[in-house]
């Protein structure tokens, strides 16, 4: 799976998927390259914030949810929006705050059990 | 008395910014200011220098603890910036330990704040801004003529919050029907009062829409996008529940990297968690 991280989300073994360059094009590291933690303070040193890379299994986070509180994560924020999201952005804003909210709403699960 | 000149009068008896933001906005202007002159005013109020550290060293900024002086904090992040973190605290200062009115609270107020603050400036970096020293602080004052309803107007403002309870409105539409104006033209008052910088002020009054005269705006757009997300997010309470709609015509002029909110939100809530210890914990 393609996706563009910020650089301290990134995991050990996830490939970045383009070249990463320098502000003078010059090319820092060679895409297909397995990331390492060692690479951060060339970023940082270079101030790049965002890089793109393949996950895989291993490195994508697992959010596998219970679909009785996803479900009830879509009801409660479908409550609170007036409107109906449908281009890519907005799927993006609706999905990162569902992930957000399935999250706390486990959480208060697991404090009442 | 029309309702604007009730604005008016109720923006003029609001306080003034704290001295050492003055003098430090005076210093700013004079070419022959050095670090060290702006380092001994920020230094001559010892509990502004301290949150100023503190503020620095967040793991926001990325120095981790290495910034001890002021004068280092000042070359590190330049004039502007730190000029903006005193603005910041200034004002939260100034209106942290107000009352409680219906369900609006200082606290969850300024935590909404402090989100839009986040979100605006990491969306100006995904957006390729390379002078972000206005984001963060326009984030934060982005409400602020919500505190001149809050402060000047509170049996008004209570009918406000509880007309958007009842009616399932905005904030600001429920502001609009029983103020007959909304906070975004009542924070412009106060941003003038305060003679706070023109790109501050186009953030204060122009957040619901993204655009400035019909122009596109990438610190105006930031906010825009920054509340929105921080009100997916549920961080703080900016008077209503509700999340409106991006203002679509955004999205028609700049290109956001796909998956950005999804990949944003770890750094975003750590970010705001970090801020909100240590801006609004005492």
């Amino acid at each position: 799976m393609l996706k563009n991280l910020p650089i301290e989300d990134l995991k050990e073994g996830m490939t970045f998927s383009n070249s990463i360059v320098n502000k003078y094009g010059q090319v820092l590291i060679s895409s297909g390259t397995q990331f390492q933690i060692r690479h951060l303070s060339l970023f940082r040193t270079w101030g790049i914030q965002f890089v793109s890379v393949t996950c895989n299994e291993n490195n994508t986070p697992n959010e596998e949810v219970n679909s009785e509180i996803k479900e009830l994560a879509v009801e409660q924020l479908k409550r609170r929006l007036l409107w109906e999201p449908q281009k890519e952005v907005e799927l993006d804003m609706f999905n990162m705050a569902i992930i957000h909210l399935v999250k706390r709403l486990s959480n208060e699960q697991e404090n009442n059990i | 008395m029309t309702i604007i000149e009730k604005i008016e009068s109720g923006v003029s008896k609001l306080p003034t910014l704290p001295t050492i933001y003055s003098t430090l906005s005076e210093a700013l202007s004079n070419p022959r200011t050095t670090v060290d002159d702006l380092a001994k005013i920020i230094s001559s109020d010892q509990a502004s220098s301290l949150k100023v550290l503190k503020v620095v060293n967040s793991p926001f900024y990325g120095f981790s603890g290495r910034i001890d002086t002021i004068s280092r904090a000042i070359l590190y992040l330049g004039f502007n910036e730190i000029h903006n973190i005193v603005l910041a605290l200034s004002i939260i200062n100034l209106f942290a330990k107000k009352k409680i009115i219906h369900k609006f609270r200082p606290v969850e107020f300024w935590s909404h704040s402090i989100g839009v603050g986040t979100s605006a400036r990491l969306i100006g970096e995904a957006l390729g801004v390379s002078k972000l020293e206005n984001y963060f602080v326009a984030g934060i004052l982005h409400d602020i003529g919500k505190l001149v309803f809050f402060d000047q107007f509170p049996k008004e403002y209570t009918e406000v919050l509880k007309y958007c309870e009842d009616n399932k409105t905005t904030i600001l539409e429920a502001e609009k029907k029983i103020l007959g104006i909304g906070h975004d033209f009542a924070g412009e008052l106060l941003a003038a009062k305060w003679k706070l910088p023109l790109s501050l002020r186009n953030a204060i009054s122009n957040h619901h829409t993204g655009f400035v005269n019909g122009r596109l705006d990438l610190l105006v757009t930031s906010v825009h996008l920054g509340d929105i997300i921080t009100r997916f997010l549920d961080l703080g309470f900016p008077g209503d529940d509700f999340v409106p709609q991006p203002n679509a015509k955004v999205f028609d002029m700049i290109l956001l990297p796909s998956g950005l909110f999804m990949n944003m939100k770890d750094k975003l809530l750590n970010s705001y968690r970090d801020t909100v210890s240590l801006l609004l914990v005492e």
